[in-house]
């Protein structure tokens, strides 16, 4: 397996808050990495930095062995580093379909080239034609997190950061959605690291964990190497006593 | 399939607006007047359009649309006054100094993130500083065009008539194009358009200069209808606001809405204006302002809001009773 992403002592502050501080973060190819940690820990301004949202302060990205420190998202994404949001952004005044398509528009050319690729994606995550040409406002919570993963998915990224998205979904929902991305992973080849707190969720689907504690890195492993860490147990149950 | 449809919807609407240019030239010609007021209608209909790609589609509140009109207004009418251009070669001239004086705001704007309320001050701020610097440039006096190749309101409506067509064929193609999708996806949520591949500062920066391209070429339309082309007013904050009042009401991104929006309330502005303000004053803008307030609060999305209640409800009421679904 070779390495598809790495960070090296990747550092970000806000202000006089280290939020994170000289992460090493490896992700091999053709895994579903799971990124753990409490609130707070870090874990979504270290996507933030890998994905240009943020520029990181110190250290660098390493994307396919090429230095994409500090590139804007737009570009990023171009490369095949795609990601969806902890707080969806729907685009709430264009339909389902609109706004997967618009995602499609960037790779290809034709619109009706794009319109029937982001069919293609949007009926694998189980979207019924009626649905689809619903207007953003007038779709679920769950529905909304589903189109937000569909637009990154659409760009055929080699490397999809998934950020929280099964935070305030009922179980059942996330079983389903547990099954949903295995597929998007099996059958579109994509890299996946899942940024999750739901400890359930991630183990189910993880191959490799790691644990992110106070913006630093404190564990890393199979998700039954994770679970039986010390520091881990710690950082989640508190101090032994 | 799809697509052949949609052409022909555009056909079907195309010659719509056809018709409807030509009625009102049929209903108003023989009124000098009201063939001036409509063609004023039709001129800002196509302002309000040209706005629509710039605050519609790409959803940056545009509060500079006198400046790029009265810079494009400016060069054009000097290049074919004084200088003896063609004025379709002066137009077009005109209308590049506006986007490239676009291009010169915009590009630091965007660049350092200049967004929302903010970005809608600083465009109000150009037109004064325009406004000045024009001044002081030609003088605190009123030119007024000798050359005229446009010499009777019935030319004016035509020509005025001919430019909305072309803004409103443009409008469209941005609309069904790649151009249309990014810029409506940074209207919506610029951070997400931006992750999903779309170079915002890139597409902004082309929305604002196609606009002030569009704005720029009309100035000359403008100078024409009111005789001359530089006074102390024509740099008006006023006019801009009122034409990004239009466009969010049009519904922000609609094109019939944005026709149907300037067509209506300009003309029931007039209206008032004509039939209410020699008895008591100011009591028309009162009344428009009162309109406004209406259709912010009752639908906030604007004509084609109302329009699709209206559809709903034709909808709902042609089934059948007792059946649900």
């Amino acid at each position: 397996m070779s390495t598809l992403l790495e960070t090296r002592k990747l550092t970000k502050r806000f202000g006089g808050i280290i939020a994170v501080k000289e992460v090493d973060f490896k992700v091999e190819k053709g895994v579903i990495k799971g990124l753990i940690g409490p609130n707070g820990s870090g874990k979504t301004t270290l996507i933030n930095c890998i994905t240009g949202v943020h520029r990181p302060d110190e250290g660098r990205v390493f994307f396919e062995s090429r230095d994409i420190t500090g590139l804007p998202p737009h570009r990023a994404a171009k490369i095949g580093v795609a990601r969806t949001w902890q707080i969806v952004r729907p685009f709430k005044k264009m339909t389902v379909l609109e706004a997967v398509m618009t995602s499609a528009l960037i790779r290809v050319k034709d619109l009706s080239v794009a319109r029937s690729e982001a069919v293609d994606v949007l009926k694998l995550l189980g979207f019924t034609e009626e649905l689809m040409n619903r207007r953003g406002s007038d779709i679920t919570l769950v529905q909304h997190k589903l189109v937000d993963l569909a637009r990154a998915i659409v760009l055929k990224p080699k490397l999809l950061f998934i950020d929280e998205i099964a935070a305030g979904l009922r179980p059942v929902e996330v079983e389903g959605l547990i099954d949903l991305l295995r597929r998007v992973h099996r059958e579109l080849d994509i890299t996946i690291v899942v940024v999750e707190h739901l400890m359930t969720f991630i183990m189910k689907l993880s191959d490799e964990i790691a644990v992110m504690h106070e913006g630093q890195l404190i564990a890393e492993g199979s998700p039954e190497e994770v679970a039986k860490n010390p520091r881990v147990v710690e950082v989640y149950l508190g101090m032994r006593v | 399939m799809l697509r052949s449809l949609r052409r022909r919807g555009l056909y079907l609407r195309l010659i719509g607006l056809i018709v409807l240019l030509a009625a009102m030239y049929i209903a108003f010609m023989t009124n000098k007047y009201y063939l001036l007021f409509i063609t004023n209608l039709v001129f800002f209909a196509a302002i309000v359009l040209a706005w629509n790609i710039i605050g519609g589609y790409a959803g940056q509140l545009d509060l500079g649309t006198t400046g790029y009109m009265g810079v494009g207004a400016i060069v054009s009418s000097i290049l074919s006054n004084n200088i003896g251009l063609h004025p379709l070669i002066s137009i077009i001239l005109g209308g590049l100094s506006s986007a490239l004086l676009a291009g010169a705001i915009g590009f630091p704007m965007f660049r350092f993130g200049v967004r929302e309320v903010w970005y809608a001050l600083s465009t109000a701020a150009i037109v004064v500083i325009l406004n000045n610097a024009v001044r002081l440039l030609i003088g605190p006096y009123e030119y007024y065009l000798r050359v005229r190749p446009i010499k009777t309101y019935d030319e004016l409506y035509l020509a005025t008539s001919i430019a909305l067509v072309l803004v409103f064929l443009l409008n469209h193609a941005v609309n069904n194009s790649r151009l249309g999708y990014y810029l409506k996806a940074i209207r919506e949520d610029e951070l997400a358009a931006e992750a999903i591949g779309v170079d915002t500062r890139r597409y902004k920066l082309l929305a604002l200069m196609i606009y002030a391209f569009i704005v720029g070429s009309l100035g000359y339309l403008y100078v024409v209808m009111i005789g001359y082309f530089y006074t102390y007013r024509f740099f008006d904050t006023g006019i801009s606001v009122s034409i990004a009042i239009l466009g969010i009401i049009g519904g922000l991104g609609s094109i019939e809405g944005c026709l149907v929006s300037a067509f209506l309330l300009r003309g029931v502005g007039e209206y008032l204006r004509t039939s209410l303000a020699h008895i008591i004053p100011g009591l028309h803008l009162l009344l428009y302002g009162a309109v406004l307030i209406t259709l912010g609060v009752v639908e906030p999305e604007g004509i084609p809001g109302i329009a699709r209640r209206f559809t709903t409800l034709l909808k709902t009421t042609k089934r059948p009773m007792g059946v649900v679904k």
